[in-house]
């Protein structure tokens, strides 16, 4: 069983990026066997009925987050998946708020599992919150296997190549870095990349 | 305690935003705060509906800003049985994705920073909760 974090900020457009990753696994891939665990920090579910409602199976964590106040649930639930439904991967979509690289060292210590970590930053936002959010933002990047910088079609060039160099200095030397519009759709690559489909 | 005793004698009216008064919950976690309103929409349609609580989360982002605080992400479900809409605030404007749901009621989640609890519950009170019913 394959396991997969979506991690980065509130807003940044995870959500989006697992309507289009889902169907590129089953469609494309032929992966039939995916669940979607959705955490939220809000007392309500948003996001999980927006992914059941697209058809998906979900399975929902919600009034914490798995990074640290739900650890425990989390490594029960993924545990209760594997006996359960056995599926091919997991694709988790973390809270806006969660440390991806904590969730990744739990997994591992816990349950052996050695996941992936795609993190997604916002281009317009990144500059204005990276000040405020400085104990957060970059620390959500510390160990992202990829990290796509959405929103670009809300910037101009020069402004991007800014978030670039800014988002790059957080990253790990081997991450992957693609500036993407989740608006205008995504080039099948880059899914690849995010599933670590050819190393 | 005297907190305690005022939440139990204060006045009880429509611009209170207790709780109790406005249904509006508010949960803290690592320096933010989360605040959540759950009910009905009382509108001709989900579109209807959906222009509503859309405008009230617009104004609420931009309060909230004018108070100084960072807006993390301000969502919302609202539907009617098998047509329905999320809508998303990060900055001055809303977007909406459609949904094909099941039924289900309007929620709306408003994840802030650097805004003290009484602010963020008096500007979701006169903001979302002018829309949704608790």
């Amino acid at each position: 069983m394959k396991f997969l974090i979506i991690g980065g900020f509130l807003g940044s457009g995870k959500t989006s990026l697992l309507l289009e990753l889902i169907p590129y696994m089953r469609e494309q891939l032929g992966i039939e066997k995916t669940v979607v665990l959705e955490n939220e920090i809000g007392r309500v579910g948003i996001d999980d009925r927006v992914l059941s409602g697209a058809g998906y199976s979900v399975r929902g964590l919600f009034a914490g987050c798995v990074c640290c106040t739900m650890a425990g649930e989390l490594t029960l639930t993924v545990k209760a998946i594997k006996e359960d439904i056995d599926p091919e991967w997991i694709v988790m979509e973390a809270t806006g708020m969660a440390f991806p690289q904590n969730v990744k060292e739990n997994l591992r210590e816990i349950l052996g599992i050695d996941a992936r970590i795609c993190c997604l930053a916002d281009a317009k936002r990144w500059p204005r919150l990276l000040k405020p959010m400085e104990h957060l933002l970059p620390l959500q990047l510390a160990e992202a296997d990829t990290v796509l910088i959405n929103k670009t079609d809300l910037v101009d060039e020069a402004a991007l190549a800014a978030v670039f160099e800014s988002v790059k200095s957080f990253c790990p030397p081997d991450a992957e870095i693609f500036p993407v519009s989740m608006n205008s759709g995504l080039n099948t690559c880059i899914f690849d990349r995010i599933l670590g489909r050819d190393e | 305690m005297a907190e305690h005793e005022h939440h139990h004698h204060h006045h009880h009216d429509e611009d209170c935003c207790c709780e109790e008064c406005s249904g509006i919950s508010v949960t803290a976690h690592e320096g933010a705060l989360i605040g959540t309103l759950t009910g009905h929409i009382q509108a001709d349609s989900v579109d209807s509906a959906k222009d509503a609580l859309s405008s009230a989360m617009t104004a609420l982002a931009a309060r909230l800003s004018e108070a100084g605080g960072v807006i993390g992400h301000i969502k919302a479900i609202v539907s009617e049985e098998g047509r329905g809409y999320q809508i998303s605030v990060t900055e001055e404007t809303a977007e909406v994705r459609s949904l094909t749901p099941s039924a289900f009621h309007a929620d709306c989640t408003a994840i802030v920073f650097a805004v003290p609890e009484d602010t963020l519950r008096a500007h979701m009170h006169e903001t979302v909760g002018a829309v949704i019913l608790s």
